[in-house]
């Protein structure tokens, strides 16, 4: 229990000390309020317990809020944009992996006639030879020049409740091949495919014009060709097909070689330049451009003389989820509850009142049916926006009536203040998505209230008389 | 129960000082109200409630402190988890950095062109029967042998490294681009023709090389190919014949370059020249320092030039250029720095404060201490914010150093309320509290800017040394003041009787 509770502390720190802070304050004014003089140790211990059932009463009523709430959250994420791992490979399965084409390997034999000496009984004798045909390597960069032109259309899937950046991709490779020897070689062409992709359209591959596909070999995720090809012969091989990835589209040149008269040029129909991002281990373009009507972008590798085996290719953003603002709410909610219930029973502390857990109770059941609202309607009527102003228009009625009776008029208003800012603003900093200003609109948060403590007990001993006792 | 075992450990080594502060000031606390608790009774029962009334005022003073040091603590974590320095994993500094290694790579240290000739002479080879009792068979076999003298008779250098525009770049990493161009003279010192083998070391973390042309006899070397990290290449020489390998390239890297000889060889007429264009923000490097490398400095700007001469020695040089690293190395380091020390300062404070209090003779309340310790972390909490403010005219480095010279106008607000809270505390412990107050805020917390751990811990010696003998002459002036308030009260009623 200690341990779940250092556990909390450490997770939600400013949270867990206002709630512990407000329920010691509750504790000492209960005790303090329970009239006791005869010091005797019963009635004293007496007044101990109901104090900590008090304390331990408001701590209950928070938790039990938080954990409706948080329950809320949970349920909300499991139908809204659960990107868990299952479902991404599922929808890989479905629509296709990531795409990574790996570069075209060119590889050039021939057979030679080779004298192999026989052995001999004696050394000084002049040595016999027979002729053996053997197959030997001819090492060669044989790719002097790459043209390479993708077209990705981005076709966001859906999945489950999710939404994952799918794409459609036409690829026409283009790669100059000469066989830089003086001698006649075998050529074996081998083109890897995207390993693990579902679909290749339109695969075709020729050379010179001339259509390849009855020398086509497939297996293991790779299509390759032999051909013979003449000393300095030069040959274009082209390549073109259509198929569909998913998340990020990657070329490699996997072996080092020296890369000449290299152009690959990526063309993304939706993804705007100030939205681009690289998947890890490729070398940036040379050259970034928007596409005419300004929604997309074409990147650029232009390379000469060059040694990489740093891949090409772009990352897609992941598609804004269903419910997604809703959500990051929603995440917050369990939070929000805690932080209103304790600024709610300190104030009402402070201001000398006691706390009637049957309001709070009440107004914290008002707030969490805020969120529950919002979870409930969002997908079908109002969508993010329309579900919040519901949702605070509910909330805020509701908590007029609950406190309207109330005697203290600054209080009231004190009170309003708290319900709206908890109700509008503090739901709102969900939408942040960026670390740093989380950070800094909780810090600001907590300075905030300390500074609204501060100003609210020195404002209340100020109206108490001269000769109250001022101090707990 | 080990959490919270492991929690204690933990911030007990971490802050002993201040656990022990918190300590003796829960124990005087306790000591204090129990001693000053005797309208309860002096019997058993109000004896007994005496003890847990006392007991539970000092566990919760040490438990509010603990809990706010807990605060600050966190909010820090979070503060330099976000804004601490490259080398932190997620924070900012860190994913600019990333940023710039995708584009530039890393270090670049280039090695030695090695070359390796061989001679072929022909052998007869015994091939020994299976059989003992068949004859031993004989066939001819060619044989390599390497040329063991030195092949590199002169090695011409020249660098150019041009740092990624350091004057007017927002986020100044080490990022350079850098020429090559090595000129080497290769010579066949043996009687008889050799193939010759060269390696050109390509360096690992380099992720782009551009421009590469290699030559030899102003030709450029087609069969060259690529394999384990090298560019490799053969020919065959002549007896005697000279020849002259160039090398060149365009890279980028970050941080540092080095050209190397891995291993000592005999050097000869070696020159090394390199051109940078930042020489305030570098340092030449030249390993070994033994006298055997010449080097020489000239101004040619933009470039400062130096010059590396090696004639026969017996050496592996490592010659190169360190960059200094700059600003977004860890540009919140001064709030960094302080703010760590504000969950120190406030126990600190806080102990002092309610020593303060009790030696002045004024009770101490648990609000009270709440309130001094929020109003206390205040200024600490909106600092950690972080540059959620920043006006975009404003560099992190600059906006950090504004947010610092603030401190003092925040705590302004801090001191104001702690005086208004105080305000009917009698004038002595009011003025010390909130010079306490003022100090810990705007003084203590700037140790964490002292340069080096050993100056950092003799100012904290001497924050404890202060206030031990604050506390020691405070209690001495209170017993003088009432020795005194007794002898002129004595005084006038003796005058009065008079």
């Amino acid at each position: 229990m200690i341990d779940r509770l250092i556990n909390w502390m450490t997770v939600e720190p400013a949270v867990s000390m206002l709630m512990i802070t407000t329920a010691i304050v509750l504790f000492g004014s209960t005790y303090r309020s329970l009239q006791e003089t005869s010091g005797n140790f019963w009635p004293w211990l007496r007044r101990i317990i109901e104090a900590s059932v008090a304390a331990v009463l408001f701590v209950g009523l928070l938790w039990a809020f938080r954990a409706v709430l948080n329950d809320n959250s949970l349920t909300f994420y499991s139908t809204h944009g659960s990107l868990s791992d299952i479902s991404r490979s599922s929808a890989w399965s479905i629509w296709g992996r990531p795409h990574t084409q790996i570069e075209l390997t060119v590889s050039h034999s021939h057979e030679v006639e080779v004298k192999e000496e026989l052995p001999r009984e004696d050394p000084t004798k002049p040595p016999l030879y027979r002729t053996v045909v053997q197959r030997q390597t001819v090492p060669q960069n044989s790719i002097v020049g790459f043209n390479g032109d993708v077209d990705m259309q981005l076709s966001e899937r859906e999945k489950g409740y999710a939404f994952y950046s799918g794409y459609v991709v036409d690829v026409a490779l283009s790669y100059d091949i000469v066989n830089d020897s003086s001698i006649e070689t075998d050529t074996d062409f081998t083109f890897p495919l995207s390993q693990g992709q579902t679909l290749f359209e339109d695969f075709v591959i020729k050379m010179d014009d001339r259509d390849l596909s009855s020398d086509l070999r497939f297996g293991q995720d790779m299509v390759s060709w032999t051909t013979r090809m003449d000393p300095h012969q030069q040959s274009k091989v082209i390549i073109t097909y259509s198929s569909r990835g998913m998340d990020y589209f990657y070329y490699q040149i996997p072996v080092q070689r020296e890369i000449k008269d290299f152009n690959l040029i990526l063309t993304i129909d939706r993804l705007p330049v100030s939205l681009l991002n690289y998947p890890d281990g490729v070398i940036t373009p040379t050259e970034i451009a928007p596409t005419k009507d300004r929604r997309g972008s074409i990147l650029t590798w232009k390379l000469d003389r060059a040694i990489t085996v740093a891949g090409m290719g772009v990352a897609l953003i992941q598609p804004q989820q269903p419910g997604a603002q809703v959500l990051r709410v929603l995440v917050i909610a369990p939070y929000a509850v805690t932080l209103l219930g304790a600024m709610l029973a300190l104030t009402m502390l402070i201001w000398g009142q006691r706390v009637r857990f049957l309001d709070l109770a009440l107004l914290l059941a008002v707030y969490t049916m805020q969120f529950l609202l919002m979870a409930a309607i969002s997908d079908y009527f109002f969508g993010f926006w329309g579900s919040l102003i519901v949702g605070v228009a509910v909330t805020l009625v509701l908590s007029y009536l609950l406190f309207r009776k109330l005697p203290s008029r600054p209080l009231r208003i004190i009170i309003y203040i708290l319900v709206v800012f908890f109700t509008i603003i503090y739901p709102l900093s969900g939408l942040m998505t960026e670390l740093a200003h989380q950070n800094a609109f909780n810090a600001l948060l907590q300075a905030g209230m300390i500074v609204y403590i501060t100003c609210l007990s020195l404002y209340v001993s100020s109206r108490k008389p001269e000769n109250d006792p001022a101090e707990d | 129960m080990d959490i919270v075992q492991s929690l204690l450990e933990n911030r007990m080594s971490k802050d002993a000082v201040a656990g022990l502060w918190l300590a003796i000031a829960s124990i005087l606390l306790f000591g204090m109200s129990f001693a000053r608790s005797h309208a309860i009774g002096d019997n058993a029962q109000g004896w007994r409630r005496r003890l847990i009334d006392a007991l539970t005022k000092s566990l919760v003073f040490a438990a509010l402190s603990g809990m706010f040091y807990f605060l600050l603590s966190s909010n820090y974590a979070s503060f330099s988890q976000i804004y601490g320095s490259f080398t932190i994993g997620g924070s900012i500094s860190n994913q600019h950095w990333q940023e710039w290694h995708n584009l530039y790579g890393g270090t670049c240290t280039q090695g030695d062109l090695q070359v390796r000739q061989y001679v072929t002479t022909e052998a007869q080879e015994a091939i020994e029967p299976t059989d003992p009792s068949s004859p031993v068979l004989y066939h001819n076999v060619q044989i390599e042998q390497p040329v063991t003298q030195n092949s590199i008779s002169s090695f011409n250098g020249q660098v150019t490294m041009d740092l990624a525009d350091p004057v007017n770049q927002t986020e100044p990493f080490n990022g350079y681009t850098l020429t090559a161009l090595y000129e080497y003279e290769i010579s066949n010192p043996a009687a008889t023709e050799t193939r010759i083998e060269f390696t050109f070391p390509l360096p690992l973390e380099t992720r782009l090389y551009q421009d590469v042309s290699i030559k030899m006899d102003g030709k450029e070397v087609s069969s060259r190919h690529i394999d384990a990290q090298a560019i490799i290449w053969e020919d065959r020489m002549s007896p005697g014949q000279k020849r002259t390998v160039s090398i060149q390239y365009l890279i980028q890297g970050m941080d540092r370059f080095r050209f190397e000889i891995p291993e000592a060889r005999e050097v000869t007429d070696f020159q090394l020249e390199m051109a940078v264009n930042a020489s305030n923000d570098t340092w030449m490097v030249t390993e070994p320092e033994n006298g055997g490398i010449q080097v020489e400095t000239r101004e040619e700007p933009p470039y400062q030039i130096t010059t590396w001469r090696i004639d026969r020695a017996i050496i592996g040089p490592r010659l190169g250029v360190d960059l200094r690293q700059m600003w977004p190395y860890d540009p919140y380091y001064n709030l960094i720095a302080t703010l760590s020390y504000a969950a120190r300062a406030l126990v600190l404070f806080l102990c002092l404060v309610v020593l303060t209090l009790l030696i002045c003779d004024v009770p101490v309340w648990p609000r009270q201490m709440a309130l001094m310790a929020s109003l206390f972390a205040l200024p600490f909490l909106v600092l950690m914010a972080g540059d959620f403010l920043r006006l975009v005219s404003l560099t992190p480095r600059q906006f950090t150093d504004w947010q610092l010279w603030a401190l003092p106008v925040l705590s302004i607000l801090s001191l104001s309320l702690a005086f208004i809270t105080l305000r009917k505390t009698p004038r002595l412990p009011l003025a010390l509290v909130l010079l306490i107050m003022a100090a810990f805020i705007n003084g203590y917390i700037r140790v964490g800017l002292l340069p080096d751990e050993q100056k950092r811990n003799a100012a904290e010696s001497m924050v404890q040394v202060g206030m031990i003998a604050y506390v020691v002459l405070l209690t001495l002036f209170i017993r003088v003041r009432s020795i005194v308030r007794v002898r002129e009260h004595n005084r006038r009623v003796e005058h009065r009787g008079i």
